[in-house]
């Protein structure tokens, strides 16, 4: 049985669950308005354990961007904190993910000249989100998005390049990059400081409940220890108290087939899937058991960039990011044309693509390539061809050679002109026209990346149950939660977001006042 | 008396075939003494000479027609031929387990005389040192591939037991995300 079968396979199972749950909740919402409806934290409560098996003051449930931040926050603020991971490995989505971060104001949009201000990023999320982000939650992001950097740059010493990344639907350049090109970057700095701090991160340790007592709100987890993943039941049940709060951060649900599909059922296995095998529902669902409100989870991110050849994430996407959409162009290989905006943002450019019902075109030359990280290794696995001459990439992709010529002296007008008046795509100052052999073609299609919906929070970070009472005790950070982004996330803002929050999320629970 | 009649009858029937029953039955019997199995899987006699395979596999199951015996052999007599030249490396053939074994690390090295449960990355590194120690001997010699015990994620601090099963067929942890490319012994 290979893993996305057995990963399914437990979904299933959550999906049972779920179908369960989502049918107890419609009728809860009918007895609500005949006023004989519990409150939400009575409904959802699960029996407390006869003995405690361990104890902690925060417990983070998740070890990413927002875990590990929320972890490192709450210890700062003086509490004991324990990490629990269900995979045998840490960093989830996080460790794993491009090493991209948006800021706002930032010292390398100073060198650069870039003007940028938090404002604009907020109108940046607002636009690609269709207006349905939660707009308190988005300013939290962009408002802060500096002072997340920060931290990366002077507490936990991330080691970036010197420059940053225009990412499509930003109105400027703003995205840092670490050196590494991956969220590794971040978070295994992060991992350093915790291991420093002394804080215990117990690795399959599996959330089976978050237990709630009255008005107390959650008081801590029972959770499978020694859980081996994707083995559902595997694992000792353990209880740990929470003396003050649980963070979930607990990532998003992107690789659960069958639940993406409750949400959107376009979104079956024959789309391949960037993220991790763990990232599946199994903690939103524990959520909304509780009494959650759920927020916009059917906006499921599919990631133009993705390289059909590859597998997963890949490393093709670098291609398609760093020199192709800022500096080259994609087309439909029937047409030789440009289709789309290539820096929209990415349900625009994924639909795009999935409309023209074949795998695109990605191209960019010598002075595009430039910027591609790990070009020598796409060339070697065959992801990316390299070519003498446009003719010729239009041979070896099957792209009609003299409408492709066309297109590339029009796009080369445009750059000289500043303005691409095709489809509007932003111009970089430092663009060049596309002539300078060799020349680059790679194939693109969309896989499914990130999940923009989840749970509802304030701007506090404390849960919110379905009557918009916070759950005293709990927290959440990250992409388990729903509104930040609205319709559609922009690149490089989800580690903002989990950073932004994680350290709110972290910093506040350790305020909570301690229950005996 | 019509009773007695029958069972006269049945005896008749049922004589010729006797003997193909009992024929059967020692057949049956035999096949399983020497297959030497327990509830199906190889027996793990923990004292039987690592060389000889049929002590646990039975003759039937373990070596190829041809093969040389292999009783009192150790991995490096294996290596003689399997040299990845002459016969394919048992690299990623044998189990994890076989390879200890016939390399001269016993089951008791690693799980003690005691019960024999899982072991962790800690009973790893008393013979192989460490993370950074193991990824020194397996640096890429080109430029497609990444060097295994050294991910761009996880650095040196992966758990030997994500890839390497000692008594199960191991796997390539990176390959749920990346193309499967290397050998995992």
């Amino acid at each position: 049985m290979s893993d996305k079968e057995k990963t399914s396979g437990k979904s299933v199972t959550s999906r049972r669950n779920f179908l369960k749950q989502a049918g107890g909740a419609a009728a809860a919402m009918g007895l609500a308005t005949s006023g004989l409806m519990m409150k939400t934290t009575e409904a959802g409560a699960a029996e407390l354990p006869k003995k405690w098996d361990q104890t902690a003051d925060v417990i983070v449930i998740g070890s990413g961007f927002a875990g590990l931040a929320a972890a490192l926050e709450a210890k700062k603020a003086g509490a004991k904190v324990i990490i629990l991971e269900k995979m045998p490995v840490p960093g989830g989505n996080s460790i794993i993910n491009g090493g991209l971060m948006a800021a706002t104001g930032s010292p390398l949009q100073d060198k650069e000249g870039i003007k940028d201000s938090p404002e604009l990023m907020f109108q940046d999320m607002l636009k690609a989100g269709l207006h349905m982000n939660h707009p308190e939650l988005a300013m939290m992001v962009s408002d802060q998005s500096l002072g997340a950097l920060m931290w990366t740059l002077d507490y936990l010493n991330v080691d970036y390049k010197g420059r940053v990344t225009h990412l499509g639907g930003h109105s400027v350049p703003r995205s840092y990059l670490t050196n590494i090109r991956s969220g590794a970057g971040i978070v295994r700095q992060e991992l350093k400081k915790v291991k420093e701090e002394g804080i215990p991160l117990q690795k399959r340790a599996y959330l089976e409940h978050l237990i709630m007592d009255g008005k107390n709100g959650i008081v801590g987890v029972e959770v499978l220890s020694g859980y081996a993943f994707p083995k559902a039941g595997s694992g000792k049940r353990t209880f740990i108290k929470a003396n003050q709060a649980v963070i979930m951060a607990n990532g998003g649900f992107s690789y659960d087939v069958p639940f993406r599909m409750i949400q959107d059922p376009r979104l079956d296995d024959k789309l391949d899937c960037t993220n991790h095998p763990g990232a599946t529902a199994e903690g939103l669902i524990e959520l909304l058991r509780i009494g959650a409100t759920p927020v916009q989870p059917s906006w499921i991110q599919l990631g133009p960039w993705g390289c059909p050849q590859e597998k997963g994430m890949g490393i093709g996407y670098i291609f398609a990011i760093s020199g192709c959409f800022p500096f080259g162009i994609m087309v439909d290989p029937k047409t030789g044309k440009r289709f789309v905006n290539e820096l929209a943002d990415r349900k625009v450019r994924a639909d795009a693509i999935i409309k023209t019902g074949h795998w695109a075109v990605g191209i960019a030359d010598t002075n595009g390539a430039k910027y591609v990280d790990k070009l020598d290794k796409m060339l070697a696995k065959g992801t990316v061809r390299q070519f003498n001459t446009l003719d010729e990439l239009a041979q070896a992709f099957q792209v009609n050679s003299a409408e492709l010529q066309e297109q590339v002296k029009r796009y080369n007008a445009f750059l000289a002109k500043g303005k691409d008046e095709e489809f509007g795509k932003p111009l970089r100052a430092s663009s060049q026209p596309i002539a300078k052999a060799p020349f680059y073609g790679m194939n693109l299609w969309p896989k499914v990346h990130h999940t923009m919906g989840g749970v509802q929070i304030n701007s506090k970070a404390q849960l919110l149950d379905l009557y918009s009472q916070v759950v005293p005790g709990l927290y959440a950070a990250g992409e388990v939660t729903g509104g930040v982004h609205g319709a559609v996330r922009l690149g490089s803002n989800a580690t903002t977001d989990c950073l932004v929050f994680g350290r709110i999320a972290g910093a506040n629970a350790a305020k909570e006042r301690p229950r005996g | 008396m019509r009773t007695s009649q029958h069972r006269r009858l049945l005896w008749k029937c049922l004589l010729p075939g006797l003997p193909l029953l009992a024929a059967l039955l020692i057949v049956h019997w035999g096949a399983q003494a020497s297959s030497a199995t327990q509830g199906g899987g190889p027996k793990q006699l923990e004292n039987a000479d690592v060389g000889d395979c049929a002590a646990c596999h039975g003759p039937a199951m373990s070596l190829p027609k041809d093969h040389p015996t292999t009783k009192g052999q150790a991995r490096k007599d294996c290596d003689k031929c399997h040299n990845g030249k002459k016969a394919a490396t048992l690299r990623g053939k044998l189990p994890l387990s076989h390879l200890h074994a016939l390399g001269g690390v016993s089951c008791a090295d690693c799980h003690g005389s005691g019960d024999k449960s899982a072991v962790g990355t800690e009973k790893c590194f008393e013979c192989h040192e460490s993370g950074e120690a193991v990824a020194k001997l397996t640096v890429p010699q080109d430029k497609v591939h990444n060097n295994p015990h050294d991910s761009p994620h996880y650095g040196t601090d992966l758990d030997c037991v994500l890839c390497h099963h000692a008594h199960a067929k191991s796997e390539n942890y990176c390959s749920q995300c990346h193309e499967k490319t290397q050998v995992v012994p």
